[in-house]
């Protein structure tokens, strides 16, 4: 393990320490940074970037110490130094700036005092591309994934400059190639109040400068990164990877590229004839002209890990197997996402068997259809940060899978630790993403990290009126709803309704299903009890209330005769045999009841964070199809079961529920859109 | 966590629980299979202890084995004991459902296919919840 330390303790020098750890471990090398030696506190962008990285050190498995900024050293961090009690076979290796002599003898002596052996120093100007290129970075190469359009990456715009970007966005609408901006946070936050987010543009810090170098064929210099770490990271990694240079800064650093970069026009408004026509049909010998540059050489990591006697890791070889599939569902309130992703799953060849990670409650449920899990682990209101578990979660997403797999993920926020999987795995990568967003919900940062996804999956709602499209472009695929139907082959509604007579010892002849939610979003207990109630005068009547194996049940529940409280897994069989169902209107549960021709009351659960349940419900009951009834509406809700279990209510909602034209159910269109991504690389 | 709210994990503690049917609809379901099993993935990775919002906060583990519907008597006996020594107990736990989550409890699930992925697993969650001390 090669344990790397600053010799400065500034935000910036802690910086420079984690980009520079990063590109390390890019290149296949273990370094690691003590988890000792965090700051505090630490912006949340950085604690993703350095989770991966961090060690409790143990002097036995640290072989190589390098030190960054070793001229500025000071007294405090020579004590820390003494105290790591290094083996004496530790190579030392201090990087730094040793323009002046008495620096270098400076440093050289107070290290070897504290480490007892002279530490080897590497002068950064041998890094250096010109005079006043200061900050030390290093390149690596950056995976490319092999596809038909070639990839522009516009490094460095300035958008405040209202010139640029209008000039940037002509540039960025080219269908003849995919453009990706990256710049600083203020730019971007102008360029998606102005033009959505329909571009895939990041900030500097947003990921590491690895991840942000990948798939890059041509990449255009906006402006001189001397003074930027993480821009100037990306342009070397480029550079290295084999990206044709545009040189639109006008500048000395520019022009210091070492010929193979080329002039690009002062006028960005023709910058994207420029590409067409001059640069893409000479793209691969450009690139190749970077590749094998003097600088490339110069800043390439392989030079460094020969000043530090390390080897390169050798080459990995591509395995030919088929890629993982590892499906995460972010279940929300209930287990609607992970239901839904097991319904797609199962539809997988079963060459591509789907892996799951989820949350502990949607576990049992995924392993009693066959899918092997792993936990992630759920928020936690005692930890200082909210995104604590996440990063934990980020553990062991990244921990669970390989370059080339596919994540499909199930849920309404992308966290940071599934954007941030599929960048680092350089993962392939699927969004299920279910409409239907209440119009008050600020979804920015979901529509913002869908640009990290290689297709979205959007499972249709059942009526028109509510599906809404609120991105475009070739990534976005939709299908019909994902829908489980009773299997026929082993569903028997009266073998089953027998069952339950047994099962219960009461003979009835209507079967009621009660099905309210989790109550995390609203409480229904009073409901749930006016429903137990009045079902009491119903001597005929079963009514089972289904809750979620996890959630709390109310000890008042259990002393109706006519109503049973019990959890399952598989609910759909159960609800396919009711008479009524009275449910809440999750995208599940809803669709279930219309398409296997239930007749049912809905009753919304409306939170900020949630589907608009209450659309869904109008929908339906404004056809006919099913009963809308408010939460607080429990007197009409008992004259409603009324009519539907004795009068004619149920028999006119099953009429319309037959006669509806309803799209096919997208369960395997699903499926086969993830599968063509499998294979779409070859 | 505050007595209150240990107070009213308490009054929500009932022997009363919903009767798992699974074993009369899972036959009419054409997807059931129980064949999955839970991985842990042993990683390279360090993770940190992550602060607490309460810097006095202190987590002991809870090792629960046995699948179990009712957990009335093992919740009213942790609620108390969090009440009054003032720490807030975490459940190790390696089945299904431990029973406890329906009353408030946290529960983190022990995962792996060998004893030593289920000790990785622990580990990690004990250094994520501060925990030096496992029941």
């Amino acid at each position: 393990m090669i344990l790397c330390e600053h010799a400065n303790d500034t935000p910036n020098a802690f910086e420079e320490l984690v980009v520079f750890v990063g590109q390390m471990n890019a290149a296949g090398q273990k370094a690691r940074i003590n988890v000792d030696r965090l700051p505090q506190p630490l912006h949340r962008n950085m604690q993703y970037e350095v989770e991966p990285f961090l060690c409790e050190v143990s002097p036995a498995e640290v072989s190589k110490v390098v030190l960054l900024g070793a001229e500025t050293i000071g007294n405090a961090k020579l004590a820390y130094l003494r105290t790591l009690n290094l083996h004496p076979e530790t190579g030392i290796y201090a990087i730094g700036s040793f323009a002046e002599p008495q620096t270098k003898i400076s440093v050289l002596s107070k290290l070897s005092y504290v480490l007892g052996k002279d530490p080897v120093l590497i002068d950064n100007a041998d890094f250096r591309n010109c005079p006043d290129d200061s900050l030390f970075a290093i390149g690596v190469p950056a995976p490319k994934k092999a596809t038909n359009t070639p990839r522009v990456l516009l490094l460095a715009p300035n958008l405040e400059d209202q010139r640029t970007l209008e000039d940037v966005y002509s540039v960025s609408l080219s269908k003849k190639y995919e453009t990706t901006i990256i710049t600083n946070g203020k730019s971007k936050d102008i360029w998606q109040k102005t033009f959505g987010f329909g571009t895939r543009i990041f900030q500097f810090s947003e990921l590491p400068p690895v991840d942000l170098s990948v798939n890059t064929d041509i990449c255009v210099l906006m402006q001189n990164v001397t003074r930027n770490l993480r821009a100037k990271t990306i342009l070397w990694n480029v550079i290295i990877s084999g990206a044709a240079i545009i040189d639109c800064t006008q500048s000395d650093f520019g022009r210091s590229l070492d010929g193979f970069a080329v002039q690009g026009p002062i006028n960005i408004a023709s910058l994207s004839a420029y590409i067409t026509q001059e640069i893409l049909p000479n793209a691969t010998d450009l690139g190749e002209s970077a590749r094998l540059s003097r600088l490339a050489s110069k800043v390439n990591v392989s030079k460094l890990l020969g000043a530090i006697d390390t080897d390169e890791p050798s080459q990995s070889v591509e395995s030919s197997n088929p890629p993982s599939i590892l499906f995460v569902p972010t279940n929300g309130v209930g287990l609607g996402h992970a239901q839904r992703c097991s319904l797609v799953a199962s539809e997988l060849t079963v060459a591509n068997k789907a892996k799951f990670a989820a949350f502990p409650s949607c576990l049992p449920m995924l392993n009693r259809y066959g899918f092997d899990g792993l936990a992630l682990v759920s928020r936690s209101d005692l930890h200082a940060e909210p995104h604590s578990n996440d990063l934990l979660n980020y553990m062991r997403l990244s921990s669970s899978t390989d370059a080339g797999d596919i994540m499909v993920f199930d849920g309404g926020y992308v966290f940071d630790s599934i954007f941030r999987t599929i960048a680092n795995q350089t993962l392939r990568s699927v969004w299920i993403r279910r409409g239907l967003w209440q119009a008050q919900q600020n979804n920015s940062v979901a529509l913002d990290r869908e640009k990290i996804f290689d297709r979205v999956i959007v499972p249709m709602e059942a009526f028109e009126e509510l599906n809404h499209q609120y991105s475009d472009g070739p990534r976005l695929k939709t299908v019909g709803p994902i829908v489980q139907q009773p299997d026929l082959a082993v569903f028997d509604r009266e073998r089953l309704r027998d069952s339950l007579k047994k099962h219960f010892g009461f003979d009835f002849s209507k079967l009621t299903v009660t099905m309210l939610g989790g109550g995390v979003a609203a409480d229904r207990t009073a409901q749930v009890q006016a429903i137990c109630a009045g079902m009491e005068k119903r001597k005929d009547t079963l009514n089972l209330v289904v809750t979620w194996p996890t959630a709390r049940v109310d000890p008042g529940w259990f002393s109706w005769k006519n109503s049973r409280i019990v959890r399952t897994h598989h609910a759909n069989p159960l609800v396919s045999a009711c008479d009524l169902f009275i449910s809440a209107v999750g995208y599940n549960s809803f669709h279930e009841a219309m398409y296997n021709a239930v007749p049912t009351i809905f009753i919304p659960q409306m939170s900020s964070f949630m589907d608009d349940q209450r659309a869904r419900a109008e929908a339906a009951s404004s056809r006919g199809a099913a009963i809308l009834i408010e939460p607080t509406q429990m007197s009409t809700l008992d004259r409603e079961i009324d009519d539907c279990l004795e009068g004619p209510k149920a028999g006119d909602i099953k009429s319309v529920l037959a006669e509806l034209e309803l799209r096919l159910p997208g369960n395997a269109a699903a499926a086969r859109y993830i599968e063509e991504l499998a294979y779409e690389y070859g | 966590m505050n007595t209150d709210e240990w107070a009213t994990i308490i009054t929500k503690i009932t022997p009363n629980f919903a009767e798992p049917i699974d074993d009369i609809l899972e036959s009419h379901d054409g997807r059931f299979s129980d064949g999955g099993t839970n991985r842990f993935p042993t990683g390279d990775w360090h993770h940190g202890k992550k602060p607490f919002k309460n810097p006095a906060t202190v987590c002991i583990a809870v090792r629960v084995s046995d699948d179990s519907d009712d957990r009335s008597e093992l919740s009213m006996r942790m609620a108390a004991l969090a009440m009054e020594k003032d720490v807030t107990p975490i459940i190790f736990y390696r089945g299904r459902y431990s029973g406890l989550e329906k009353f408030g409890f946290r529960v983190e699930k022990i995962t792996g296919t060998t004893e030593r992925e289920q000790h990785e697993c622990e580990e990690q969650l004990k250094r994520f919840w501060n925990i030096s001390v496992v029941i």
